[in-house]
């Protein structure tokens, strides 16, 4: 089995994190930063179960129990529908104006195509590099917006606060992701998956930081926080930062959909116990299909609802299950006594 | 398959977009302007060279179009420098310019006809002009995304730059929702380079008793805060000449009342009031009546 270390899936989890961050559709308010701390507290204590459970559990579990490992795999189906629907609403306007429309997803989605039938350890492997260039753009970004910031515009009041919380959990198909990769991960998987959440916390708390202070009322006039921030925030006066944002966004595009198709094939491989190269693929173009022909709202809906059952419910009755059963043997070892 | 992944990386070469269009086949534009009188009239001035015609149409994208034809170049506004606009356009049309055409959100705003401007124009001129102006303390900054800004807040005015056929340096405006604007005075403009944001490293001279004398602003900072729907504006100096200190302090005071007074007199708000206002759940409204207490302290 192909091991990918912990750094490498702290990566690939952010970067993946990162673009339902940067997707964002609106800015409710001040309050959508404290939003985001709780949602990012309640996350980490949702992960308890997951993290006390064995590496090896969801293997087992899955092949004991093959109907749960579709639901798995019909939620990276979803996850990835979301990713796509996200690039066609998004990109577009504001950041792909010149190349058209369609033309410009039809590349992405051909990129997407080459990289998921290298495999989720390819892409893993070059995280680390993309989280490098990632880092670069945030700094950018920073530095763009860090002369118009005015701290008079935040008000510490409640204003977006729930729907924050709300928002912040419908993106995080990354949880469900750090499970199903458990027995994969080499290393520290706990350091990992709180590194991720810590720093994608931190991540979502800038943007929507600078955008309502940087960007002030020019962000509600136009979707997309992320975005609009990026028009403003343009360090240099004789070169346009433009280029280094598109490269951003469709990189972290590729990333978020090649972990869905890795984890569709990771899934597939466990379930019917074979190798297969074209899952991935066949995975994405399904993806691509499900976007097209389903609402956007009802997949968001769809997984708002099934994700804390995935992470968290499941992981928690196993957990609970497996504690049951050493106090049995326990029992049983005493009574042999 | 092996083979099949090697030629990917030479068909993505061909996207890098350097291999169809050369430099000459586009117009980087130094300033535009715009007017709405009944239909849109563009106004183009690439870099180093004269403006050409102005070109009408009824939306922005056809007007670029036009300029398009008519300069044989696709227009790429992503460098301008300059946007010059009057009372019949507004700022309307820079919000498409923003976010849909890529115009630098730095950008500066002229308040002026762009059919008088663009007869003559020397924008190199103009832009460091403001740009200096702002730089030493004379003149408030301003710039598009500030503007923007303003121009949706509830009072729907921005502070735009002016030029002036008797001044070497530019002025200030009001500019209202409606087209109409409001000048402010050169000592009142003054007073607005202090409350609007934290600016400094610049010297200015002061008349006292003894004569003229120079003084070198550091730093400067404004505090902003509401108590009992009072607004209180506090402006924090530091200066390195102790005698002048108090001198300073007294004009810095005269100087931003001046432009409080000229500012709510023309129903503005470009000091910021509504975040202020905001912060403490109060709904800003155009009418209401506002009390503003200015302090000033020179360290």
């Amino acid at each position: 089995m192909n091991k990918i270390h912990s750094h490498q899936a702290f990566c690939i989890l952010l970067l993946s994190g990162a673009w339902s961050v940067i997707c964002i559709p609106v800015l409710y308010g001040s309050g959508q930063i404290l939003g985001t701390a709780a949602a990012c507290l309640m996350q980490m204590l949702f992960c308890l179960p997951m993290l006390a459970l064995r590496q090896e559990s969801f293997s087992r579990l899955i092949q004991s129990q093959k109907w749960l490992g579709m639901i798995y795999l019909c939620f990276f189906l979803l996850c990835g529908a979301q990713g796509f629907a996200q690039l066609w609403e998004a990109a577009p306007s504001q950041l792909l104006p010149s190349s058209g429309k369609f033309t410009a997803a039809v590349l992405i989605v051909l990129t997407c195509f080459y990289t998921s039938s290298s495999g989720l350890r390819a892409t893993a492997r070059c995280a680390p590099l993309v989280m490098s260039i990632f880092m670069i753009s945030v700094l950018v970004l920073i530095l763009g917006a860090w002369r118009r910031i005015d701290v008079s515009r935040i008000s510490w009041q409640k204003t977006g606060f729930w729907q924050s919380v709300r928002l912040y959990f419908s993106l995080s198909g990354e949880l469900v992701a750090a499970w199903i990769l458990s027995d994969r991960i080499r290393g520290n998987r706990k350091t990992a998956l709180h590194g991720y959440l810590t720093a994608k916390a931190c991540f979502c708390a800038l943007i929507l930081f600078l955008s309502i202070t940087a960007g002030g009322r020019l962000i509600s006039l136009t979707g997309y926080p992320f975005f609009t921030l990026t028009a403003l925030s343009q360090p240099l006066q004789g070169q346009r930062a433009d280029a280094l944002y598109i490269l951003v966004f469709v990189m972290l595009y590729v990333i978020h959909t090649t972990l869905q198709t890795g984890l569709v094939q990771h899934i597939a491989e466990l379930l019917y116990a074979a190798e297969e190269k074209w899952t991935a693929p066949v995975s994405l173009f399904l993806m691509v299909l499900m976007a097209w022909l389903m609402n956007n709202f009802l997949i968001q809906d769809m997984i708002i609802i099934i994700q804390p059952v995935l992470f968290f419910i499941i992981p928690l009755v196993l957990r609970i299950r497996q504690f049951t059963q050493t106090i049995r043997k326990k029992e049983h070892s005493h009574e042999a006594f | 398959m092996k083979h099949f992944k090697t030629l990917i990386p030479v068909f993505f070469l061909m996207l890098t977009g350097c291999s169809s269009e050369t430099i000459s086949d586009r117009m980087y534009t130094q300033a535009i302007g715009l007017t709405c009188d009944g239909k849109l009239s563009f106004y183009a001035q690439a870099f180093d060279q004269e403006p050409g015609a102005p070109v009408e149409g009824i939306s922005i994208a056809e007007v670029l179009r036009q300029e398009e034809a008519a300069n044989g170049g696709k227009v790429f506004i992503g460098h301008t420098e300059l946007l010059c606009l009057d009372g019949t356009c507004t700022l309307n049309p820079a919000e498409e310019l923003l976010f849909e055409k890529g115009l630098s959100p730095a950008c500066k705003v002229l308040y002026a006809k762009p059919g008088e401007y663009f007869q003559n124009p020397d924008s190199t001129a103009m832009i460091h002009m403001i740009r200096m102006s702002e730089q030493n303390g004379l003149l408030s900054s301003t710039e598009l995304s500030t503007a923007l800004n303003e121009w949706h807040g509830t009072w729907e005015t921005a502070l735009l730059p002016v030029q002036r056929a008797d001044q070497t340096t530019p002025g200030l405006v009001f500019l209202h929702k409606d087209g109409q604007c409001t000048e402010l005075s050169d000592f009142a403009a003054k007073g607005m380079y202090w409350l609007r944001r934290n600016a400094g490293d610049f010297s200015m001279t002061l008349q006292t008793p003894d004569g003229e004398k120079d003084i070198h602003i550091q730093k400067s900072r404004v505090e902003k805060q509401i108590e009992n729907d009072k607004l209180y504006y506090h402006i924090i100096i530091y200066a390195d000449n102790p005698e002048l200190k108090t001198t300073l302090r007294l004009l810095t005071e005269k100087q931003c009342q001046a432009a409080v007074s000229e500012m709510l007199k023309a129903h503005a708000d470009v000091i910021g009031m509504q975040d202020v206002l905001e912060s403490a759940n109060i709904k800003p409204d155009k009418n209401m009546n506002l009390q503003i207490e200015i302090s000033v302290m020179v360290q």
